[in-house]
């Protein structure tokens, strides 16, 4: 049972950024026919792989377009774009793509009403997608975000975005007001 | 019931709208509607309502052409046929998912996107859609729905579940709910009746003293005074004598009252904690695993707590203040009938003061609740990391994170005091002006009467009495205008505890069921098929037997339903499809407390309670004798450590007990199933590893107490395994192999043979 590892893997530090994952010289995305966003590799020797990929984000709240990393359907890791900038213009397209769908979440522009339910908050607002109501869990506080903006989830865990809640108007920061620190 | 939520929380259409259905079948004619699902974002992301609706060979798309006809929209239809689909896709994001359908060809043929509320529904569409594109490319008969299966009721309890996790009693009205709380009085309706009989004598009595006061004043001091009647030292002493009774009467009275209310709200209160428990007790897992135990903890202390204290006080006092209200403003009409309307006028002003108070301290207490978890949170987190803190020298980060939170809650609550702190100089203040406009307008009749020789003003006696009676008004309209918060905060406790109290526990004994004892242990799964929600399988078709007294060791991958198939033969939950026979007869024909008393189980986390560990190794084995305790703490390898506490078995262990080990914990957790002596024996093993030395203590331990026994084993150690009589190797709901060790191993393909290769590889790492 007891086989020794042939290099301690703990003697060096590990780097914090593999490098040769952000290298950009030898790949590319592109669009399948199935809708789904592919990542093409070569590995030098001319041997080329195609994996699709999803993106996520490392920093989704106070980063959303730094450190973006390129996951095949299992999970691992294939790619981890540091920066969205630094990268050629097609390529950059189609992740931005991607993450504006992935990243979808209305933004609460107007709070007409909040009332109890008992266990619950019910909502009703206007975001920039369209009027929606939805209810919250009383014990679940809506999260502040570092640059000021608040995040609601709500009891189906869609998230609902308050860019800079100090702007809203008179009345729906009224309502709001019990959130607001 | 659940109808008019979607509509009433959500906006969202309860059932598929009839238009929709006129579209599908347009699109699919002939074809009846199996599951649907809303998509509730449009192509460009914004709020809108697309349906997909599956049939038996169509998978039709229905959405706003943008168009209307006779003021109604328009509908499209895009119909699948789904024997040319190749697959579905599901890409999750932050706040939404899309779902992909391709064609057999590869190509992007539909993309719908929705939020993760209507996930649920689609993910069920999704998995029902690819259960018949299956059964039609294989030409077999597509699957047979449940007879009472009905799409509109799956569609609605999918977007419901997230809801109903959160508070599973969902409509309830504030008024039903306090009209059920006054139901529990009822078996009390004579000590109600008293307190309620002495609050109305109390508020009469209370009326007395200022009628006192000016018989005081007009009928004795002021003729004496004036020199009518010359000697009334008598009827001075019957007046001092009448209000010295009033007050002792009324004290007396109050103090009764009180009492009475006071044991008549314990006893409710005691009533509901003792209902709560023993039906909690009553209930199924799957209650408590979608509730934290926090929340329950509360319904069964501070609700009720809260309830007692509206049966103690407030009830009554609602009613006294009523009461109050009616009695006082007779008596000043009574007085005098113009200077009552002027104490009258600002009771409006004052009844909406004091509810707009409540409200803005309702808000208060929620932000300061809200500022005050922030800082308990820091301590609650910190406290037990206190080791890390320590070793990476953060102690001055935490000192400035607490006091950040604790900052913020100062500031809060400096809001709230600056509030209060207002409001009370404001109101005594707007008391005062009214008792200064009663003394301007009442004073100068005071002084008319005295000079007109009573010819016409207000006796001086009827003044003071008048004044007394509007200082009496204020109490009664301060508790009136708390009076919706109190309701409010009321109603939430008692609807907590009724929503616990009416959820229907899912595992009961049929009326004729009877217990088999003793049970021989004879296990059999006959085509066992299991879901927790309705729609994903987590068993599909298990079929096995287990002769008396064998070991079965189950392993596969995590999700692969070992867990499931251990929670069936308890029967934790009750099957789909298929049977679980024990003897021979289904579990769900038996009695089930006699059946689980021969079901022994040694968990993966052992639970102690607290107690002394001879409590702990008899739990379940009442009658136990010492004799006994110590031959099983034998058996289990566990009386030599237990011996070497200074407290010996009476050592107490569980919370605030003494800190067991794990390898310590699970050997008592042994010797407990071995005390029990159980027919059918559920092991699920830590997957934690243990030292060597202990490790074998625990082997002994178990092999011991596996013999004789049926045996289901969630085993990860290969020592446990290669005991197993047979292993059975469960993967995606289905048992996919079963043989002994070798047998496994020796396939080289094999589920087993795989894991096997896998975990020693890792043990490999470990080792070094």
């Amino acid at each position: 049972m007891t086989t020794v590892i042939e290099k301690n893997s703990f003697a060096e530090p590990i780097a914090v950024l593999p490098e040769d994952r952000v290298d950009k010289s030898n790949w590319n995305l592109f669009r399948r026919a199935d809708g789904r966003l592919v990542l093409r590799c070569e590995d030098g020797k001319g041997e080329t792989t195609e994996t699709p990929v999803q993106v996520a984000c490392c920093f989704p709240w106070s980063h959303p377009f730094e450190f973006i990393s390129l996951r095949d359907d299992k999970g691992h890791e294939q790619k981890l774009i540091p920066n969205l900038q630094q990268i050629a213009a097609p390529a950059r397209e189609l992740i931005e793509n991607e993450l504006a769908q992935r990243n979808f979440m209305p933004r609460i522009t107007g709070i007409e009403a909040i009332t109890d339910e008992i266990e619950l908050f019910h909502w009703k607002v206007i975001t920039n997608v369209g009027a929606r109501h939805f209810l919250t869990r009383r014990s679940d506080h809506p999260r502040k975000l570092v640059n000021g903006d608040v995040l609601i989830k709500d009891v189906s865990n869609d998230l609902y975005l308050i860019p800079n809640p100090k702007s809203l108007d008179a009345q729906s920061l009224k309502l709001l007001w019990v959130y607001l620190d | 019931m659940t109808k008019n939520l979607l509509q009433t929380y959500f906006k969202q259409a309860q059932e598929l709208p009839p238009a929709v259905q006129e579209a599908f079948a347009r699109a699919a004619p002939d074809e009846t509607i199996r599951v649907y699902a809303l998509s509730d974002l449009d192509g460009n992301q914004r709020f809108s309502e697309r349906w997909l609706v599956l049939g038996e060979n169509h998978l039709v798309l229905v959405e706003p052409s943008g168009e209307f006809l006779n003021g109604h929209t328009a509908w499209k239809t895009q119909a699948l046929a789904l024997r040319d689909l190749g697959k579905f896709e599901l890409l999750e994001g932050l706040s939404s998912s899309r779902l992909n359908v391709v064609n057999a060809s590869n190509e992007l043929v539909a993309s719908v996107q929705y939020t993760r509320r209507q996930a649920p529904a689609v993910g069920n569409l999704q998995f029902v859609a690819e259960q018949v594109r299956k059964r039609l490319l294989e030409n077999a008969a597509p699957p047979e729905l449940a007879d009472d299966f009905d799409p509109a009721t799956e569609y609605r309890d999918a977007v419901l579940k997230a809801v109903k996790e959160a508070k599973a009693t969902l409509a309830m009205p504030k008024i039903g709910v306090m009209l059920r709380l006054l139901s529990y009085l009822k078996p009390h309706k004579k000590p109600v009746a008293i307190g309620l009989a002495l609050a109305v004598l109390l508020t009469a009595l209370q009326l007395l003293p200022p009628y006192l006061t000016k018989v005081l004043v007009d009928d004795i001091l002021r003729p004496v005074e004036s020199g009518r009647i010359t000697d009334a030292s008598f009827w001075l002493w019957v007046v001092i004598g009448s209000l010295a009774a009033v007050w002792s009467i009324s004290e007396f009275i109050s103090f009764i009252r009180l009492r009475i209310m006071a044991l008549t709200g314990e006893k409710i209160s005691k009533q509901l904690r003792e209902d709560l428990y023993r039906h909690m007790q009553k209930l199924s897992l799957s209650f408590f695993s979608s509730r934290t135990t926090g929340s329950l903890i509360t319904r069964v202390s501070s609700d009720t707590d809260r309830l007692w204290d509206f049966i103690t006080f407030g009830l009554i006092e609602m009613v006294v203040s009523v009461l109050q209200i009616i009695g006082v403003a007779a008596a000043l009409f009574l007085q005098d009938w113009s200077l009552a309307i002027l104490v009258l006028v600002p009771l409006p002003i004052m009844t909406a003061m004091f509810y707009w108070h409540g409200q803005k301290l309702q808000v208060l207490y929620l932000r300061i609740w809200r500022k005050w978890s922030a800082m308990t949170g820091v301590l609650s987190d910190v406290i037990p990391g206190i080791r890390v803190v320590k070793a990476f020298a953060q102690e001055q980060h935490e000192v400035k994170r607490f006091s950040e939170k604790n900052n913020a809650l100062e500031t809060e609550a400096e809001i709230l005091h600056r509030q209060w702190t207002r409001f009370w100089p404001t109101v005594v203040m707007l008391m005062h002006v009214c008792s200064l406009i009663v003394w301007a307008v009442g004073a100068p009749r005071v002084l008319r009467y005295a000079l007109t020789n009573g010819a016409e003003g207000m006796p001086l006696g009827v003044f003071i009495a008048f004044t007394g009676y509007m200082w009496m008004f204020w109490a009664p309209v301060q508790h009136l205008g708390m009076m919706s918060r109190t309701v409010n905060r009321v109603s939430t406790s008692a609807s907590r505890v009724f929503e616990v109290l009416d959820t229907v526990p899912n595992i009961v004994n049929k009326p004729e069921a009877k217990p088999i004892e003793p049970l021989q242990g004879h296990v059999q799964f006959e085509n066992v098929t299991f879901t927790y929600d309705g729609v994903r399988n987590v068993l599909k078709g298990v079929t096995f037997e287990v002769q008396p007294g064998e070991m079965i060791g189950l392993v596969g991958p995590s999700g692969g339903g070992k867990t499931t198939l251990i929670n069936l033969i308890c029967r934790f939950y009750d099957v789909k499809d298929g049977g679980v026979k024990i003897d021979g007869v289904d579990v769900r024909d038996q009695e089930l407390a006699g059946m689980r008393r021969q079901i022994g189980v040694v968990l993966q986390e052992p639970y102690l309670f607290h107690g002394t560990i001879a409590e702990n190794i008899a739990y379940g084995s009442a009658n136990a004798t010492l004799k006994e305790i110590i031959a099983a703490a034998r058996a289990a390898n566990a009386h030599e450590f237990i011996c070497g506490f200074p407290d010996g078995y009476e050592t107490i262990v569980g919370e605030r007990g003494q800190t067991l080990s794990g390898g310590e914990r699970q050997r008592i957790s042994i010797a407990r199933a071995i005390l029990h002596n159980p027919r059918i024996l559920i092991l699920d093993e830590a997957t934690s590893s243990v030292d060597t030395e202990t490790e074998k203590k625990i082997q002994e331990a178990l092999q011991r107490l596996v013999a004789g026994r049926t045996t289901f084993a969630i085993a990860h150690r290969l020592s446990t395994l290669s005991i197993a009589d047979r292993l059975f190797v469960m993967e995606d709901g289905k048992l996919v192999e079963q043989g002994t060790h070798e047998e496994l191993l020796a396939k080289p393909d094999g589920v087993y043979a795989k894991l096997h290769r896998t975990q020693a590889e890792l043990h490999a790492l470990i080792a070094v």
